[in-house]
């Protein structure tokens, strides 16, 4: 079952009479439970192509369906309930709220979800626990160390139960042994059937134990 | 939204970020209490003043010759009363006294026992105060503050007044009048006619003005005129003109000092405006996650606008309740001044606590939505805005 479908998707940029491609002609589809890593050099419209899926951007032409929604025609008011319930979000720069916990920057994307309070917090608990980071519950974001602000991310984008989980340049400020780590998380994900997109340049997403598929990109264009 | 998961977030996030939000609730205080002081002594003296009016009688008549006001003459008493629809006529001994050091002024009413005291509200003063006994001396009972003024100036048992032929007429002290008597009673010295006289240099046949009622109020114009037809340097003065002069300069104190606190709102709200549109780019950032995670923009707004209220509602019961201690409770000091203006510094009288809730909800709507509009609308603009670029 295809669960993303890009067809003929551009998107470009206007400044003054100069227009900058940031993507051109792109087709691509995604099945459910499948693991795509775009790759290429930065400015190669990795970051947005992931922004336009989770309908953060909107194209300029082209088709865009997420599990047969055409994301880019929703109000904002389902547009932001459907990203809240199917897509989870994994920022290169984390993208934490510093001065809440982690458990209640963990509770962000449910919130608005109509949850009662002990739903919230049971699913707060299983998402912190499977990015092991439950131990930090109280801590506020801001005094987490990189790792564990990756982790704390992790299991904000997990918390609603997301079919879909993007990351961009999720190892891009981590060491070595927390990249590892990121990518024994990604593994489990990948066992619990969640779709995954990752926007990087980082070369040891060649060492992931499961099938990927890699699509690289360069200018704006699919070009493998 | 789930109410009770929003909440929680929603508490978080205001005290989570208690020392912003301290330094607006602060500012915030300060521009209410400000305004509610100033509104509170406005409200508290033109409430006494119109109690004091209510008490007053009709009309005062009074003889005027060029900008000089001249003692009446009581014939003038017989021939008002003889009007018909006239009521209550009665001549008044009384005037201001004017003392060194630091001058300082006492209003001298005068009383005797046969007259129809036309004051409702000096009556009440002298209530349960043997008159026989007073009337038979130079005696006096002196207003709470006139009390303080001669306690402060080691007059013990008696004062000796000049009077304008260069004699010390000697009083003494009988009894002081309660601390209720307020705006119209502080400065008084009540003393018997005659002596009122003596002090203030009148004859046995001269009074200072004569009051009257008129009980029906369709005649009002008509006996006003007659008596005005009486004796050309006659000057007859109504309650209503009184209230409304009154009113006038209230209204121009008052309005002069919303007209300041509309500035320095103004100033706020702008800086309010300034800083949630271009200088807060932490709160952009967070707007722009909250959007990215699933956050409508009215679940944004919703967010901002019960923040806002909380600080809003904070800033209005803390400003309000210390007005309140500083215009009731010590007397607020300064601003009192300001209004009863520095002459009467030293015997101003004591605020009688008024609270007026349409002034009240007239600063919480004034305040609040300015405030909400300042915060609001750059929170939308940030909110409709593509939250990748708010969160850079």
């Amino acid at each position: 079952m295809k669960i993303i479908q890009i067809y003929g998707l551009n998107r470009h940029f206007d400044n003054g009479e100069e227009r900058f491609h940031a993507l051109r002609d792109i087709d691509l589809e995604v099945e459910k439970g499948e693991c795509v890593i775009l790759h290429g050099v930065s400015g190669s419209g990795k970051t947005t192509l992931l922004s336009i899926v989770a309908g953060l951007d909107q194209p300029s032409s082209g088709e865009v369906l997420v599990e047969g929604e055409a994301i880019a025609k929703l109000p904002d008011r389902h547009l932001s309930r459907f990203r809240g319930r199917h897509i989870g979000m994994i920022f290169q720069h984390y993208n934490l709220l510093e001065e809440f916990s982690v458990r209640d920057n963990v509770s962000v994307p449910l919130i608005p979800l109509g949850l009662k309070m002990d739903e919230v917090e049971r699913r707060c608990d299983a998402a912190m626990q499977l990015a092991n980071i439950s131990h930090k519950a109280r801590q506020s974001a801001g005094r987490l160390s990189g790792g564990e602000k990756q982790r704390a991310a992790i299991a904000r984008a997990l918390a609603a139960d997301p079919e879909i989980v993007l990351c961009d340049e999720p190892t891009a400020n981590l060491d070595r042994a927390n990249a590892r780590r990121f990518l024994e998380i990604l593994g489990q994900l990948h066992d619990l059937g969640k779709t995954i997109l990752i926007a990087t340049h980082d070369p040891i997403f060649e060492e992931l134990d499961f099938p990927v598929r890699v699509v690289e990109m360069e200018d704006g264009r699919i070009v493998r | 939204m789930g109410d009770s998961a929003f909440l929680h977030f929603f508490t978080t996030e205001l005290f989570g970020q208690w020392r912003r939000q301290a330094g607006v609730v602060l500012l915030s205080t300060i521009l209410i209490f400000l305004l509610a002081s100033t509104l509170f002594v406005s409200s508290s003296l033109r409430h006494s003043l119109q109690s004091a009016l209510k008490s007053e009688s009709d009309f005062t008549v009074q003889r005027i010759r060029g900008d000089h006001l001249l003692p009446v003459p009581m014939e003038w008493v017989d021939e008002i009363a003889a009007l018909h629809g006239v009521d209550r006529v009665a001549p008044r001994v009384w005037g201001r006294y004017y003392t060194e050091p630091r001058g300082h002024y006492f209003l001298i009413v005068g009383i005797d026992l046969l007259e129809d005291q036309s004051q409702r509200a000096l009556q009440k003063l002298i209530q349960g105060i043997d008159l026989r006994r007073f009337l038979q001396g130079d005696r006096m009972l002196v207003g709470p503050g006139a009390a303080r003024w001669m306690r402060e100036h080691f007059y013990r048992g008696s004062f000796s007044f000049l009077n304008p032929g260069g004699q010390f007429i000697k009083v003494t002290l009988d009894s002081i009048l309660p601390r209720q008597s307020s705006l119209v009673a502080d400065d008084m010295i009540v003393v018997p006619i005659e002596t009122a006289r003596k002090i203030l240099g009148l004859r046995e046949d001269e009074a200072t003005d004569i009051t009257f009622n008129v009980p029906n109020d369709d005649e009002w114009a008509n006996v006003q005129n007659k008596v005005l037809a009486m004796h050309y340097d006659l000057r007859a003065v109504s309650k209503r003109e009184s209230r409304a002069a009154y009113s006038r300069l209230f209204d121009f104190k008052g309005g002069f000092f919303l007209v300041l606190f509309l500035i320095v709102l103004s100033a706020f709200a702008l800086i309010l405006y300034q800083r949630y549109s271009q200088v807060y780019s932490r709160e952009k950032r967070a707007i722009g996650i909250l959007r990215a995670l699933g956050w409508s923009i009215r679940d944004v707004l919703r967010l901002k606008l019960y923040e806002t209220l909380s600080v809003v509602i904070a800033a209005f019961l803390l400003g309000t309740t210390l007005a309140y201690g500083y215009v009731f409770g010590l007397g607020a000091p300064l601003l009192r001044n300001i209004f009863l203006g520095s002459a009467e510094a030293s015997t101003v009288p004591p605020l009688v606590p008024v609270m007026d809730f349409s002034v009240l909800a007239t600063i919480f709507l004034l305040y609040g939505v300015t405030f909400l509009a300042a915060v609001i609308f750059p929170v939308w603009r940030v909110s409709v805005s593509d939250p990748k670029e708010a969160m850079l």
